[in-house]
């Protein structure tokens, strides 16, 4: 893997003595998505704006490009960190037009190439019939195209976005991220992206990084995160997950709803992580009964329950359990992971 | 939160925070002039029963004053607002012209107009066989003159708040059953809170600081008590600290207000706007609506400067004086509006992490003039004092200043207003994008709230115009300004002479006024 | 042009228009006057004192204690050469904070009687006015107002009209029936007539007289000169209420009405002294006196004086000839006298 455009290295900000953002560290690589993920007040805004030098570090240290730009006692102003950054309101300027908008932070470019960088960025997030129009008469996926145009005109070797997607609307949601995000990689600048949201993260992100309490639990690929989340904390982070008490003899952890392989684990007393996919019917499984039947399209919720257990199941198939109906079921062991109590 | 902020704020002392810390102190002298001749010196004894009924009056007078420029301001802009009806085009800039009498000019109209003795209630008397059951001296009178001359705040404030709120809260209050009236009450009142608040501050201040209409009506408020411990026991020292009480209610206010405010209410950049649903007026309703409309305009403009006028009519003025007069008053509107605009700018722009801090700068303004003038003398006696053959510009300059000091909360609170369109994440934007706290300043607040710095310089302007204390104790040699004019001739009880100065003023300050308010219709974006 | 052009130029003028007013400080012979008395038929003089010596008249004008204060604050640098001001109280005010100098001159205590001038010669009156009485002729004879005294009986109970203690009129009166009955008697009369009031004190004095006139009460207290001007004014309405609406001298222990000046003194640190003195003496001379006395319907200062019309049909009356520095001093006595017996 390259150098890191951005490196964060056990970086703590103190609130009134609780620690907002603990010890966290986190490397942001040019041309990738890093998706930020954390329930709201986890401090995942407030290692964002660490990031981005609006307030100054309590300890560790930020560096970027190979510059110290954040440490105890120093803080580069936002302006000299080379950074763009794209706010949840969006935050355009009311008073200046769409390629004023775009061309605020080329102060320093002669009109001509300012304005050949202006046209550019207007090309390249398909904007041109805009140039001229108040921001205020803009939609809101317009107006977010105008706001990471906006934040990529210096060309910053970073580029950080707080809750881009959730001032869209729903329908429009969807198609605006995919777009955008595809014009950012054509970029080639390192991204962090912050959100609350797990589905999105998981669909845009190169890399994720889970955050909670001031945190950062774990980073990695959205795959290996979701499937071996390195905490249960970590595991719900990224989606639903039952979790069962479990017994571990002979590396394997039994449960009431079939059996899971732990090979490297010592008999005793254990919990097993179940993701609701990982259930499926077998007619070589263990029986369980069926208490709730949710019809959800591609695939089904059922409720299903054993030895005084429940557990959410996702499964897909046309056929639907009836409810009070006996069925059997097995584990899919790469959705589950066994953590030591 | 305060607290971490101010510290944040002292950890890097940028040069806004500075320029800001500058502008409060020059506000601030004049108050700190009051503070220290209170403080020592000999004090004149006045009857606390005195003191008591001063005070008691001049509550009761900024309450009354304060509850009626409420509702008629807040009911004028709901109207214009929110419908059609005759002539609410132009009435929709008229009911701000009374913004531009000077209310002691109003005092004088109807203190002669309802006179006992009055050539109005003489004919009643003579030829009707009826006598009206009130006089215009009194608290009611007060009340009745001071709410006519100071609702065009309120109504300014809410008008822009009306215009500007959004259509979906309206149209999700109308669906929930609340249309009309209701509405008003329940969901655009309330969203319009800080600017009622705002409005109604600036009223009930000028209402404490007003002597010379209070003086002519015979109310005799803590502003009488101070003058009467200067002028008769010869005591600034016991002036000055009665007026110590005045200030901590003033500051006790503004404190109120601030926290009143449920925090700042930001235009989001990707709120979409319609047209406001207006709604036509017919029948009855309609000319009620006018008739309310036209009452005020009435009552605060056309009956006091006909009134006025008329017995103006009869008098030969000397205009060469009043000409000379008026160019003075031009002049000193213009610089000082200029002055305080910008130092208010930079105290807003500076301690938008310490509102509170701010708020203290325009204490000046609920100051009465006469303490304002004790106040000043301190730091004119300062000048004075270090340059012997001070000359003429530095005359004006300390008139200036004066202005700068005693109007800064009139200026502070548009531009206040207008910089709350910028978003903290619009500053962090530009700060990212290469600018620093300066240049993010000049480049996107001061944009931003550049029509808030035109009505800020209006207003100013006008109450430069009509300003008369400072004028009076700090003017250079062989100046009259039109409200000193005026003042003279009031006060040699020769009002049909007063009456010419009163109405320049007037006419200098109208076309201010309609351009104000022909610029609020337009402040809706995407309309 | 543009519309920047417009407002530069606009801009412009004003500032040339407003500094034209000041820079003409050559090297000419000048006296700075501080008045608190700003009567449109003052102006004239002010030339004519410039044609006849020279010396130009800067000139400020303000409320009597604003003047103070200034003079007070700009300290020895004042630039103040002669303060003028319409009543004694205020002169009093001004010495007591030292702003004054003793002045000795012969024009000066030769044209003006020694009861109307500081006794140490730090000010000095040129004109007088008389606080007396206006009364319905109708209702009320003259005897019953010639004193006084008489006004606190309870014969006028309810009948009598006049403005808050906030004039310097009334506390300069009542200065002097304490000055001359002492505080006890001097407050047993002030309580009657808080007593006889026919409404609480409300307006200036031209009010007062008008409220006789509409029958709102018999007897007003006021200074002479409202009433001439009334009587005197183009006013028709005024004019006719005159007729009915009569003037009248009450006397303070049978030896004259209440006399109160216009008066000035010569700052304590004047630059221009001689200047001062001699804008003073121009004051007193019988040439000003006969034109303010015209004008503004105050009674000359000088005995050899004589009032020009359409003061001198009301000329003749006996002055009390209290020195003017002695009730002066009891203004804040009067005050408390007054507020005690709710005299607002």
């Amino acid at each position: 893997m390259t150098v890191p455009s951005l490196t964060a290295r056990d970086v703590s900000r103190i609130y009134e003595n609780r620690n907002a953002v603990a010890n966290a560290t986190l490397k942001l690589h040019a041309g990738r998505i890093t998706c930020l993920l954390g329930p709201s007040g986890c401090g995942k805004s407030t290692l964002l704006r660490l990031v981005a030098g609006l307030e100054p570090v309590d300890s560790g240290e930020i560096e970027i490009g190979g510059t110290i730009v954040s440490a105890p006692g120093k803080t580069v102003a936002p302006e000299d960190r080379g950074i763009g950054l794209v706010f949840q309101d969006f935050a355009l300027f009311p008073h200046l037009s769409v390629a004023d908008n775009i061309g605020f932070g080329l102060k320093n470019l002669p009109a001509s190439q300012r304005r050949e960088r202006v046209m550019t960025l207007l090309a390249q997030f398909h904007l041109e019939a805009l140039a001229d129009k108040w921001p205020h008469t803009l939609s809101g996926g317009e107006q977010q195209r105008v706001a990471i145009a906006r934040a990529l005109a210096r060309s910053p070797s970073v580029l950080l976005l707080d809750e881009p997607f959730s001032g869209l609307d729903g329908h429009l949601r969807a198609t605006v991220r995919q777009s955008v995000l595809a014009d950012l990689r054509t970029t080639g600048t390192a991204v962090l992206i912050v959100t609350h949201d797990p589905e999105e993260a998981m669909l845009i992100a190169d890399e994720l990084a889970l955050m909670a309490g001031g945190r950062i639990l774990q980073t990695g690929s959205p795959p290996e995160c979701y499937l071996r989340p390195v905490s249960i904390e970590a595991a719900r982070l990224l989606g639903e997950a039952t979790i069962l008490p479990v017994r571990i003899s002979g590396g394997v952890a039994n449960t009431p709803f079939g059996i899971i392989p732990a090979p490297e684990m010592p008999d005793g007393e254990a919990n097993a992580m179940i993701r609701p996919e990982a259930l499926r019917f077998d007619m070589a499984g263990v029986p369980v009964k069926v208490v709730d039947v949710r019809f959800g399209g591609a695939f089904q919720t059922v409720t299903l329950a054993a030895q005084d257990l429940m557990i959410t199941a996702r499964m897909s198939g046309t056929s639907l359990p009836e409810v009070g109906a006996q069925i059997c079921v097995s584990l899919d062991p790469a959705r589950t992971v066994i953590y030591p109590s | 939160m305060a607290v971490e902020a101010f510290f944040a704020a002292r950890r890097r002392i940028s040069i806004p925070f500075m320029l800001a810390a500058i502008a409060g102190l020059v506000a601030l002298l004049p108050l700190l002039g009051v503070i220290t001749t209170a403080l020592f010196g000999e004090t004149a004894d006045i009857a606390a029963r005195d003191i008591f009924r001063y005070a008691a009056t001049s509550a009761w007078l900024a309450l009354f004053v304060g509850g009626a420029t409420a509702v008629l301001g807040t009911l004028a802009a709901w109207l214009i607002v929110m419908h059609r009806f005759p002539g609410s085009d132009i009435f929709a800039w008229a009911l701000a012209l009374p913004l531009a009498v000077p209310a002691f000019a109003l005092a004088y109209a109807y203190t002669d107009l309802f006179d006992v003795a009055g050539p109005l209630r003489m004919t009643m008397r003579g030829n009707m066989g009826f006598d009206l059951p009130f006089g215009m001296r009194g608290l009611g009178g007060a009340v009745f003159v001071l709410s006519f001359a100071f609702y065009p705040y309120v109504y300014l404030a809410m008008r822009a708040a009306f215009l500007n709120q959004s259509v979906n809260v309206t149209e999700a209050a109308r669906t929930l059953g609340c249309d009309g009236w209701l509405a008003l009450y329940r969901v655009a009142l309330p969203m319009a809170r800080p600017a009622l608040a705002a409005g109604v501050a600036l009223a009930v201040m000028e209402t404490l600081a007003d002597y010379g209409a209070v003086q002519f009506l015979n109310v005799q408020t803590l502003t009488t008590g101070i003058v009467r411990a200067w002028s008769v026991y010869g005591s600034t020292v016991s002036a000055a600290r009665l007026a110590l009480p005045l200030l901590a209610t003033a500051a006790l206010l503004l404190w109120i207000e601030r926290r009143g405010r449920p925090g700042r209410l930001h235009e989001a950049g990707n709120a979409r706007w319609r047209t406001l649903p207006v709604k036509n007026l017919s029948g009855r309703r309609a000319w009620l609506a006018s008739a309310f409309c036209l009452l005020l305009i009435t009552a605060g403009l056309l009956l006091p400067v006909g009134w006025l006028l008329f017995n103006a009519l009869d008098t030969s003025p000397d205009w060469t004086r009043l000409l000379r007069a008026g160019s003075h008053s031009l002049m000193l509107g213009i610089m000082g509006s200029a002055v305080t605009v910008a130092l208010a700018t930079m105290l807003a722009l500076g301690t938008r992490r310490l509102p509170m801090a701010a708020r203290l700068a325009s204490l000046g303004y609920a100051t009465p003039g006469a303490v304002m003038a004790i106040g000043l003398l301190v730091p004119a006696g300062i000048i004075w004092n270090l340059m012997p053959d001070s000359g003429y510009i530095i005359a004006i300059a300390l008139l200036i200043y004066a202005y700068a000091a005693r109007l800064m909360a009139a200026a502070l609170e548009p531009i206040d207003a207008g910089l709350t369109r910028v978003t903290p994440s619009m500053i962090h934007a530009a700060r990212s994008l290469g600018r620093s706290e300066t240049s993010s300043a000049l480049a996107v607040e001061l944009p931003v709230a550049r029509g808030a710095m035109l009505t800020a310089s209006l207003i100013v302007f006008i109450d430069v115009l009509k300003e008369l204390p400072a004028t009076l104790i700090l003017r250079p040699f062989d100046f009259d300004t039109l409200a000193v004019v005026a003042n003279n001739y009031a006060l040699d009880e020769r009002l049909e002479q007063a009456g010419t100065p009163s109405i320049l003023i007037i006419l200098l300050s109208l076309p201010a006024v309609i351009w104000l308010t022909r610029k609020i219709a337009f402040s809706r974006p995407g309309t | 042009m543009s519309r920047r052009a417009i407002v530069t130029t606009l801009l412009g003028t004003i500032l040339l228009a407003g500094c034209s007013d000041g820079n003409d400080k050559a090297e000419v012979e000048e006296v700075n006057l501080y008045s608190a008395r700003h009567y449109d038929s003052d102006l004239p003089l002010y030339d004519r004192f410039t044609e006849e010596t020279g010396i130009k008249i800067n000139r400020i004008e303000g409320n009597a204690d604003q003047l103070i204060a200034r003079m007070k604050s700009e300290g020895e640098n004042s630039p103040a050469d002669l303060f003028i001001t319409a009543d004694a109280g205020a002169l009093w005010r001004a010495q007591e904070a030292g702003l004054f100098q003793p002045v000795e001159s012969k024009i000066l205590t030769t044209r003006i009687p020694e009861n109307l001038r500081e006794p140490d010669g730090n000010w000095y009156g040129f004109m007088r006015r008389a606080r007396i009485v206006t009364y319905d002729s109708a209702k009320v004879k003259p005897e019953e107002i010639n004193d006084y005294a008489k006004l606190a009986e309870p014969r006028f109970r309810g009948k009598i009209c006049v403005r808050s203690s906030d004039s310097v009129y009334n506390l300069s009166l009542v200065g002097a029936l304490i000055e001359a009955w002492g505080q006890e008697q001097a407050g047993k009369w002030v309580r009657g007539i808080v007593a006889n009031m026919a409404r609480p004190p409300e307006g200036g004095d031209r009010d007062q007289i008008r409220a006789v006139g509409a029958g709102v009460c018999e007897v007003a207290l006021t200074n002479s000169y409202y009433y001439i001007r009334l009587a005197n004014g183009d006013d028709e309405a005024d004019r006719k209420l005159t007729e009915r609406v009569k003037l009248g001298f009450p006397s303070l222990d049978g030896k004259g009405a209440h006399i109160n000046i216009s008066g000035g003194g010569v700052a304590a640190n004047a630059p221009n002294k001689e200047n001062a003195i001699r804008l003073l003496e121009f004051f007193t001379s019988a040439e000003v006196q006969t034109h303010i006395a015209a004008e503004n319907n105050e009674f000359p200062a000088s005995p050899d004086v004589a009032a020009p019309a359409p003061v001198d049909a009301y000329a003749d009356f006996t002055a009390n000839p209290m020195n003017v520095s002695r009730f002066a001093v009891r203004q804040p006595e009067a005050q408390s006298l007054m507020s005690e017996a709710g005299w607002r």
